[in-house]
């Protein structure tokens, strides 16, 4: 995925433009629409042919949307002075606040590839998600006293907070947000614990 | 439903499961009624799209499923760990087939609207985690139990650590069931820790 509004030399206004497109699209997807590129060309102000000189799909800007989100829970994450399980519960729940948040922009039309094939051949969004959690997770991990299971504790962190499983938890369940971010951390710590343990017959 | 009727119905789930396991990328249902050697017009008669058709695909999966947990006579996590596996099976036998395109709904309201296909799975699952959560010592989770299941078992996320992680299939099972009890425990405590909190 291009990472333009980072690049330098582009015009401001190119750049103020692609921000648009970016911030309209979440905000229309927010909203539970489903919206097309003309829709979220006019939110922006700016030309359909504007809009695809910027990204080829609707889902492109809706990947880029989350890679921003992404990067807004990686830079939370780093400004916190705590670590391991206080890390994890902070962390958490600020992404369960942003998916909160930004509703239904969150939900993503899922690949059928699995989360660890995607992670390892470096989908963005994925990616800087993981840079926001695996700290934690690992520091976790030392403090239980469960050897690190990798990126398969990031694998179980993100089944656990797929943003349709959190509504699903607030919408069905009725479990307000700040609930839904303690349940999930307890039964996530839990399961880590589960699937480090000898039971589980992990390589020592 | 006439016999004929019934076996094109038949030819088209097998010929949906059949492709999807076969290949990756879109297939229409052109593709699924060429394969069932039967004509498109007749497939739209017993199907309105290619989702309905890998939906009654999964719901036989699920009967399997279903078939083999009530035959068992084993109790507890020893049976939740038996139909497990046999789900484990059944999906890398199935493959492709039971990746689908998924719905932006969430699993429990799907299951509480009564999607067809994800009844038949739960009620597979019904004895197995129930006798789990009573040998852990948890209060009933009842659908909750359900939920945690569906994510850990997956057919992407096994299908994923198989083919990513390299596991085996025996290995998956163990490693999924010792994060779901591992999951069940963490959960009733954070939720019984609530209710006595707020009571």
């Amino acid at each position: 995925m291009a990472t333009i509004s980072t690049a330098p030399g582009l015009r401001s206004d190119t750049l103020r433009n692609r921000k648009h497109i970016i911030r309209s699209a979440g905000r229309l997807f927010s909203e539970g629409r489903q919206a097309t590129m003309a829709d979220i060309a006019r939110a922006a102000e700016v030309s359909t042919a504007t809009a695809y000189r910027h990204f080829a799909s609707v889902d492109e800007v809706l990947a880029r949307f989350r890679f921003d989100v992404g990067s807004e829970l990686l830079e939370y994450s780093r400004q916190q002075q705590v670590t391991g399980l206080a890390l994890l519960r902070l962390v958490s729940t600020k992404w369960v606040e942003l998916v909160v948040t930004h509703g239904r922009a969150m939900v993503h039309t899922r690949s059928g590839e699995g989360y660890l094939a995607r992670l390892r051949a470096g989908a963005t969004h994925l990616t800087v998600q993981a840079d926001a959690v695996s700290p934690a997770l690992r520091d976790t991990c030392l403090e239980l006293g469960v050897d690190d299971p990798g990126d398969e504790a990031m694998f179980l962190w993100n089944i656990l907070f797929d943003p349709r499983e959190i509504f699903d938890l607030i919408d069905t369940l009725g479990l307000d947000p700040e609930d839904t971010a303690r349940r999930l951390v307890a039964t996530l710590v839990a399961a880590l614990k589960g699937w480090c343990s000898p039971e589980a017959g992990h390589r020592p | 439903m006439r016999s004929d009727t019934q076996r094109n119905r038949r030819e088209l789930v097998n010929a949906a499961g059949a492709l999807f396991a076969a290949r990756r990328g879109p297939i229409n249902m052109t593709d699924i009624a060429k394969h069932a050697e039967i004509s498109t017009a007749t497939a739209y008669r017993h199907f309105a799209s290619v989702e309905d058709v890998l939906a009654e695909y999964r719901f036989n999966v699920g009967q399997k499923l279903r078939d083999y947990s009530l035959k068992q006579t084993t109790q507890g996590l020893d049976l939740l760990e038996a139909v497990s596996r046999k789900w484990v099976d059944l999906v890398v036998k199935h493959g492709g087939a039971m990746l689908y395109t998924r719905s932006g709904e969430g699993y429990l309201a799907r299951l509480r609207s009564g999607a067809y296909y994800l009844t038949v799975q739960a009620e597979a699952l019904e004895r197995p985690l129930g006798e789990a959560c009573a040998e852990l010592g948890l209060s009933p989770l009842g659908d909750e139990a359900m939920f945690l299941w569906n994510i850990l078992f997956d057919p992407r996320e096994i299908l994923d650590l198989i083919n990513t992680v390299g596991l085996t299939k025996q290995q998956t099972t163990e490693r999924l069931v010792a994060a779901l009890r591992g999951a069940l425990v963490g959960w009733d405590q954070d939720k019984s820790g609530k209710r006595k909190t707020a009571g």
